[in-house]
């Protein structure tokens, strides 16, 4: 059953259209990411859905009641926000039982479910402090635990983890990942960090300027990226692209052809992720600009001399350049990307 | 003593010798002078408390310490109540907010004799605005609204009031401005209404913004002198009359400099009195948020 659905969910500021249209059902227990970068609109989608901000048309629909004229509280979701957004002026366990207290909870069922949430989030030791008291990983899971106390259908959280530093992160991540099992609860995260999106998410929803480009799996967003958008998007370093054009079952850019078996014929983008290339071979060429080491993986950043076009391509461990080295590239045909008029292209076989 | 604090002590110097010659030397001149009784006719002589004594037990003067208090505590609670009601208005976003915010300024900008003036016409029993509001044409009717005890009381109230609201709501509208509007929205998610949210997230956390205007205010409360001087000097039968003016008026056109000293030390350890208490929470309040 699902437990939100939108229907042509669509918010304007103004002349600003943050929203356009947005469709979207997402199934109870899921862990849903909304994935894009700054200003597409992830937030305004989450604040539509919490009854923050008004919409402009459309529908939002929870547990199969339309709940676009209810306020945040009848509609049964909680919220994380970036911020936190901890009332300064009350302790933690006065921060957890504020929304009980809202809803006029009995006293020792209340106190329960306080302990309950400080205990799943290991806070129980500061139940008596202010917020400004805290460090930001323990401020945010208060701030969790404000939301969990309520026991809601879907909790929402909007980038929840970006005030952290980058091992807290890691940690937190970890541990939210945890609570959605445990709790088996329905949850929207909205973040800009694909690494946050790849690891937490059972659907990944990719947006750009308003729009949803793509909902699916972290495999299905990752292999087969639905629009050129998401397929620039998502992956790090970024995919690399050539325009060319397929005619007579082969695609020809870049002074090279690769045959190809597509529905398609005329103007094409051609993507390939940096472990798809290889050095040695035909399909481009380049010298070597930069090395980044990560440690577990190794990226050269090639130019090519004439086109000036740049690569970036993971080396195998078995592969070594050297910066300012002229090297052959040569792609995993198997795992090519076409997209034309903005659209995947299905490859139907390939030699 | 290392250099460190040597630096200090020569920086905070010049500071302290100001103060120590323009404010303690005339409070410690005045304290001195309170004890003795210094008027023209007769020599000056020490006479211990005994203007303290008067000051007391003299009708007039206990009469006059008794309308100060008043005013203290119902113009400083008026203005805090109308400050934070206006403060809560200028702080919403609709059209005309500029207009609205410079029109609550106005009253404070104007200098307070002249407002004084005003007033004192608007209220006068022949031409004045408020028996036209209230009476028409019917002149017959007209009050002297300055000449019997409580309107007079009321009226220098309603002036400080009108006049100095403003200032206490441009301190709270501070205040409100430090409020992130991510509490808000999570306490609407948390189910709190719009009553709630003003009394358990807006009104404790304006705590420190309103300790602070009711420091300012009520130091300067107990001083107030030009509403009094200008509006009634103290009339009807000394009814309006408060320390400042009351000290004035025994120190300069009474030439009593002994007894007039001890007003004002009697006003200043009132004020030092209050301040202390306000001084003390406010900083608490400070250094919780
Ligand atoms: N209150 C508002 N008034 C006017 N425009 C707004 C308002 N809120 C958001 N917008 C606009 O709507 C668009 C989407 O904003 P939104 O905050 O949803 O982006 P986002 O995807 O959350 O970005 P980020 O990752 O930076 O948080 C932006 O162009 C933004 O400028
Ligand atoms: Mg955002």
């Amino acid at each position: 059953m699902s437990t939100l659905e939108l229907r042509g969910l669509t918010k304007r500021f103004g002349e600003i259209e943050a929203l356009n249209a947005i469709d979207l059902t997402v199934d109870q227990g899921d862990f849903c990411v909304l994935l894009g970068p700054s200003g597409c609109g992830k937030s305004t989608a989450l604040r539509c859905i919490a009854g923050l901000e008004t919409i402009t048309d459309g529908d939002v629909i929870i547990n199969g009641d339309r709940v676009n004229e209810k306020t945040p509280k009848e509609r049964g979701i909680a919220m994380v926000f970036q911020t936190y957004a901890l009332y300064p002026h009350m302790t933690v366990r006065e921060n957890l039982a504020f929304p009980l207290k809202m809803s006029k909870m009995p006293k020792d069922e209340m106190e329960k479910r306080v302990r309950d949430a400080a205990s799943l989030l290991r806070i129980e030791p500061m139940l008596e402090r202010r917020p400004r008291e805290l460090s930001g990983g323990q401020r945010q899971r208060v701030a969790i635990g404000r939301a969990i106390v309520r026991e809601p259908t879907l909790f929402l959280f909007d980038e929840p983890l970006s005030n952290l530093d980058a091992k807290l992160r890691n940690d937190m991540r970890l541990e939210i990942a945890a609570l959605h099992r445990r709790l088996e609860a329905t949850v929207i995260y909205v973040t800009h960090d694909q690494v946050e999106a790849m690891t937490l998410g059972k659907t990944i929803v990719v947006m750009n300027d308003g729009r949803i480009e793509q909902v699916g799996t972290p495999d299905e967003v990752y292999q087969r990226p639905a629009t050129p958008f998401v397929a620039g998007f998502v992956g790090m370093p970024a995919m690399n692209f050539i325009t060319g054009e397929i005619r007579n079952d082969a695609f020809e850019g870049n002074g090279f052809e690769i045959p190809v078996s597509v529905d398609h014929e005329g103007e094409t983008l051609l993507g390939v992720r940096p472990e798809d290339i290889n050095l040695g071979g035909d399909h481009g060429e380049g010298e070597v600009e930069i090395i980044e080491n990560l440690g577990a993986d190794r990226y050269a950043y090639l130019k090519e001399t004439d086109t000036r076009k740049r690569w970036a391509v993971r080396l195998n461990a078995d592969e070594s350049v050297d910066v300012g080295q002229a090297v052959n590239l040569s792609f995993n045909v198997e795992r090519l990307h076409l997209y034309a008029d903005n659209r995947r292209l299905d490859v139907t076989s390939s030699s | 003593m290392n250099s460190e604090r040597k630096a200090a002590y020569a920086l905070v110097a010049p500071a302290v010798f100001i103060v120590a010659v323009f404010v303690l030397s005339p409070i410690v001149q005045a304290f001195i002078n309170s004890l003795y009784r210094d008027t023209p006719f007769s020599p000056k002589t020490f006479i211990g408390l005994d203007n303290y004594r008067t000051l007391f037990s003299d009708s007039v003067a206990t009469g006059t310490i008794e309308f100060t208090l008043i005013f203290v505590i119902v113009s400083t609670a008026l203005e805090i109540l109308i400050g934070l009601g206006l403060a809560l208005v200028i702080h919403e976003h609709f059209k005309g907010r500029g207009l609205v915010r410079a029109a609550v300024l106005i009253p404070w900008a104007i200098p307070t004799v002249v407002a004084g003036v005003m007033w004192k016409y608007m209220l006068n029993d022949q031409y004045g605005f408020v028996n036209l509001v209230f009476y028409g044409s019917n002149v017959a009717n007209y009050v002297a609204w300055l000449a019997s005890e409580w309107s007079a009381r009321m009226a220098i109230i309603g002036a400080d009031v009108w006049k100095t609201s403003s200032f206490a709501a441009l301190l709270i509208l501070a205040g409100l401005q430090s409020i992130p509007e991510d509490l808000y929205e999570a306490a609407r998610i948390d189910g709190a209404n719009a009553v709630k949210r003003f009394f358990r997230i807006t009104l404790p956390l304006l705590k420190p913004a309103i300790l602070l205007a009711l420091l300012f205010r009520m130091m300067d409360a107990f001083r107030v002198f030009a509403l009094v001087y200008v509006m009634t000097q103290g009339a009807p039968g000394g009814s309006t009359n408060v320390l400042q003016y009351y000290g004035y008026q025994k120190m300069f056109p009474e030439q009593q400099f002994g007894y007039g000293s001890a007003v004002s030390v009697l006003v200043f350890v009132m004020i030092a009195i209050v301040a202390t208490i306000l001084i003390r929470t406010v900083r608490t309040r400070i250094y919780e948020s």
